[in-house]
């Protein structure tokens, strides 16, 4: 798949989109309007935006925790204002308030994401596994991060699908950081790509800061799984430019991390990047980029109105919840 | 005995090529063999020390764990950006050191950033990856041996190294890079995931060697205009409809048609313009630069590139000084055999 | 009417219920060749795509039944050993039970688990244990624990049409048991208890295998006290309604179940019972469970694990 200006332009609007809702949750958060918690994509929203800007509507995807799905939604479609109003707990959330933070979307094949780290895996095999029985060329993404990749359940499922070549496409989000553990701590070897020849299947890592790089390997990697070629690892190296979870501090280990180095880490924020290239190919003019920063921030506001006005869930809800 | 550098590039076979194409995968564990294998050859030739590139998979260290040989390997004092800019850095760094040459493991890529460098220190590029055209594909221990002959100093440099001529691209006046074996101009907009795979977005391609026998984009001038190297011409090849369509290998497994517009040899002396802007400048087959819609960047060939190690010379060379054979009588064990003693 | 074995039963079902909704598929270690012969000759009739053997990774059997179920598939989940869903635990309790739930209602998640539970077999603590209680304690898991080749057909079939998730026990000793099983389709409704023999003594509440083991002791009483033995058949949803019509009637009850006794199925019940027909008791419930220990092996198995005596003993006991 060529990438034409108006996917580039499609892109550089989820991306943008991403990083001013993610901003909206953390405000939102610090105001006592989300309850419960939230895992900011700040500086990370590139892999999750270009892993799904281009799948289809029945794809299924499976969105990484950090950014509570938002980057993950921004490129699937659907509509976002669900998942702010269930992190306020309104009844109009995507379940209703029932969790207070799962952004399931069903229709945009999204069907929420576990408190458990590591979930991700055998459900995107039970995806995949669908997919392959509907014979209709869908593929399942499962976004993770490079945490998940010490849970045993990450193996169980690399192995399962590569046997049974499931089209499924592994996008591992490597921000360096597994909560307070960095990622050298964590496991032996340098990329976590590595993994993916222990089960016969490609590797390749891309920069995860670079929107379009992840996009074109995304594709790559989606277009053999259609073909019915199976599963790959697509690695991205990404950065976190907050702390794992608002509120928490940002720990190294048992020490705070270096505000010089995540200075450093910011100038590669992958907005500005992605944005500073399109003007300077002259594929985004300065008053479009304005335009669209008006535009989010018209539906940030709009977003965040409709949260406070709608109301609570009963607790009626809870009767009859339990069973289909 | 000089010391000598190695700088491994812990980054290739990981690429899209992967996904698209059919590259062996030259994975880190395989690389660190390699190393093992140098390390070891360069040892019994006596070479005392070495330096090495740092990386996140220790190649360095772990090449050494457990070989308990008396050479001593020291990493770099340099901080990892994860980058290709960490490969120029190093080769700085042993060029200031006086290295009597450079190994690499890596593609052109990997040796296009240390010849940016490496100044007049000979390199000895091995190569890891079949997309390459540049590096030989040599045993590791072989290398490892004609390194040492190298930094034992005993042959002159005349007979073991030749020039390799090098592409500059030109922008403003002034230089803005260089490549090794290709230069090609494409239509992507974006550098992304770097390499060259879709023939469609190929424009102009610039060659310091044009081969049927290799694969890349040097096999599109082998087919057109044969240019071994040493030739110390270039090859200028304007892809559209025209002359010839010529089925060419870009990557492994990966054959496709391309149309030749025209093509044009050309020497030092010369410069040309690229055609096309804007466009996306590709060199030793990885997407690095934009030129853009009012920028004039010209290419020349400089026959001044950096100095290569002719393995075969330099092991030929060394048979006849006799640096690896001795009179029975001065046998002190077959390491000692090279302590560089000319008949 | 004709009579086969337990195990011929559930083979019956999936056979049936695979025959008649193509988006019903068995998924498994082992499950081809079948460890127990629940699911043989299946492969053949249905090819591998539907009895899928998959290496051992119980997280991504049950994980991947979670999943495909979401997305519209009817899987049944065969972990072979009730014992092993320890490994798959989050993918059983967290996912499979909760998510219709978490999601709002929007998706159902329509699986079972078939797996083979209880010990006197002697294979020790990690291939006889009944997970019983586990699975009742969390809200969202239907339990299914058949006694009779009648009811684990039954059975089998509404729970693989049931839209919930669905854990399906069947005892390892129950195997080779013959009953009468029509050659007709017939399912059984869950939440519906049998009453396997009629008395006016006691009410012995007992499940699985334990309902063979009443039987025999029940009969033996026979004569001097009259016990009247009630299967659940399923402990989820659970039919207490028949249990307090027989506590109505004897003001005695027993539970016996297999499972650990603290905190398990006989502190549920007998709890209930307590709450909801504390007048009508002219005794305090009594429990006959496995011991507040892990199953031993071997010989030393008999002594953890409900017997006869014990069951003859709880009984008389409230006749004093």
């Amino acid at each position: 798949m060529k990438l034409e200006k108006e996917d580039l332009l499609k892109l550089y609007r989820n991306l943008a989109r991403a990083r001013v809702l993610d901003q909206l949750a953390i405000k939102m958060l610090s105001e006592g309007k989300f309850m419960g918690f939230y895992h900011s994509a700040f500086g990370g929203e590139a892999p999750g935006v270009g892993g799904t800007t281009f799948l289809r509507q029945d794809d299924y995807i499976y969105p990484h925790h950090r950014g509570h799905g938002i980057p993950h939604a921004c490129g699937k479609g659907g509509d976002l204002q669900p998942f702010f109003a269930e992190h306020c707990g309104k009844a109009t959330g995507t379940t209703k308030g029932m969790t207070g933070f799962h952004g399931c979307d069903p229709e945009h094949g999204m069907y929420g994401g576990g408190g458990t780290i590591g979930s991700a895996f055998p459900l995107s095999v039970g995806w995949a596994l669908a997919a392959k029985k509907n014979g209709r060329g869908q593929v399942s993404v499962c976004f993770f991060g490079d945490g998940s990749m010490g849970r045993g359940t990450f193996h169980e499922a690399m192995n399962m699908a590569a046997n049974w070549k499931l089209p499924v496409v592994w996008v591992c989000e490597n921000n360096g950081m597994g909560q307070y553990v960095p990622i050298k701590d964590a496991y032996p070897l340098d990329d976590i790509a590595n993994m993916a020849s222990a089960y016969g299947i490609p590797g390749v890592v891309v920069d995860g800061q670079d929107v379009v790089a992840v996009a074109e390997a995304v594709v790559a990697a989606v277009e053999r799984a259609r073909e019915g070629k199976g599963p790959s690892l697509i690695e991205c190296k990404c950065l976190r430019f907050r702390s794992h979870a608002e509120g928490i501090p940002d720990w190294y280990h048992a020490e705070k991390r270096s505000e010089e180095e995540v200075k450093e880490l910011m100038k590669r924020c992958p907005v500005a990047l992605y944005r500073n290239r399109l003007l300077e190919q002259g594929l985004l003019t300065q008053e479009d980029a304005e335009r669209i920063d008006r535009e989010l921030a018209e539906e940030a506001a709009e977003i965040e109105r409709q949260c406070d006005e709608a109301p609570f869930p009963d607790p009626s809800v809870l009767e009859n919840a339990v069973y289909a | 005995m000089k010391p000598v550098g190695i700088i491994a590039n812990p980054a290739s076979g990981k690429d899209i090529r992967r996904l698209v194409a059919f590259g062996s995968v030259f994975d880190n564990n395989e690389k660190t063999n390699i190393v093992k294998r140098l390390l070891m050859a360069m040892d019994s030739v006596g070479v005392e020390k070495v330096y090495f590139m740092p990386d996140y998979f220790h190649i360095g260290p772990r090449a050494m764990d457990d070989l308990g040989i008396a050479l001593e390997l020291e990493l770099l004092d340099m901080r990892l950006g994860g980058t290709q800019d960490d490969s120029t850095r190093a080769a700085k760094i042993m060029n200031d050191l006086g290295v009597a040459c450079i190994v690499t493991l890596g593609g052109d890529g990997t040796n296009r950033v240390v010849a940016k460098a490496c100044a007049d220190t000979p390199l000895l590029p091995i190569s890891t990856g079949t997309n390459n055209v540049f590096p030989s594909m040599v045993e590791g221990t072989l290398a490892g041996l004609a390194a040492g002959v190298v930094a034992s100093n005993n042959l002159p440099l005349e007979e073991t190294t030749r020039r390799a001529p090098r592409l500059e691209l030109w922008r403003d006046g002034e230089l803005a890079d260089i490549a090794l074996v290709d230069v090609v101009v494409s239509a992507a907009s974006f550098t992304a995931t770097r390499a060259v795979w879709d023939a469609s977005t190929i424009l102009e391609i610039f060659l310091t060697r044009a081969e049927p026998n290799h694969i890349g984009f040097s096999a599109v001038g082998g087919h057109i205009c044969p240019l071994p190297p040493g030739s110390g011409k270039g090859l200028h090849i304007l892809i559209g409809p025209g002359e010839r369509r010529v089925r060419t290998p870009i990557a492994p497994g990966l054959i496709c048609w391309l149309d030749i517009a025209s093509h044009r040899v050309f020497g030092p002396g010369e410069e040309i313009a690229v055609s096309h802007s804007p466009a996306m400048i590709a060199l030793d087959g990885e997407r690095e630069f934009g030129v853009a819609k009012d920028q004039r960047l010209t290419v020349r060939i400089n026959l001044e590139g950096p100095l290569v190690v002719d393995i075969d010379r330099v092991l030929e060379g060394a048979c006849q000084c006799a640096l690896f054979v001795c009179d029975q009588e001065n046998q002190g064990g077959s390491h000692e055999a090279g302590k560089g003693r000319p008949a | 009417m004709r009579q086969i074995m337990y195990l011929q039963a559930i083979n019956e079902a999936l056979n049936e219920e695979m025959k008649r909704d193509d988006k019903v598929f068995i998924i498994g270690e082992s499950v081809q060749g079948s460890a127990f012969n629940t699911t043989a000759g299946l492969v053949q009739k249905y090819g591998v795509d539907r009895v899928m053997d998959t290496p051992i990774a119980e997280s991504g059997i049950a994980g991947a039944a979670v999943g495909a179920a979401m997305a519209g598939y009817r899987p049944v989940a065969d972990l072979m050993f009730a014992d092993f869903m320890y490994c798959c635990a989050d993918e059983v309790f967290l996912k499979a039970a909760m998510w219709h739930f978490m999601h709002a209602k929007k998706v159902n998640v329509p699986l079972v688990f078939k797996a083979c539970i209880g010990g006197y077999a002697r294979l020790s603590n990690e291939h006889s244990r009944c997970p019983s209680a586990m699975v009742m304690h969390h809200p969202g898991l239907k339990l299914v624990q058949p006694s009779t080749p009648y009811d684990a057909k039954g059975l089998m079939k509404t729970a693989i049409r049931d839209d919930n998730p669905v854990c399906f026990f069947y005892h390892k000793m129950l195997l080779p048991l013959t009953g009468d099983v029509p050659e007709e389709e017939y399912t059984i409704p869950f939440g519906v208890a049998e009453v396997k023999k009629e008395g006016t003594d006691v009410t012995v509440v007992a499940t699985s295998f334990q309902v063979h083991q009443v039987l025999a002791v029940a009969a033996e009483l026979e004569g001097r006290i009259s016990v009247e033995v009630i299967d659940p058949r399923t402990l989820e949803p659970l039919d207490m309604e028949t249990i307090l019509k027989s506590v109505e009637k004897t003001g005695r009850v027993v539970i016996v179940d297999e499972d650990t006794e603290r905190c398990g199925v006989g502190a549920e019940i007998g709890m209930q019972i307590v709450e909801k027909a504390f007048d009508l008791l002219d005794a305090p419930p009594k429990r006959v469970c496995s011991g507040n220990m892990p199953i031993p092996g071997a010989s030393l198995e008999q002594y953890c694990l409900p017997s006869a005596q014990k069951i003859k003993a709880a009984i008389e006991s409230l006749m004093d």
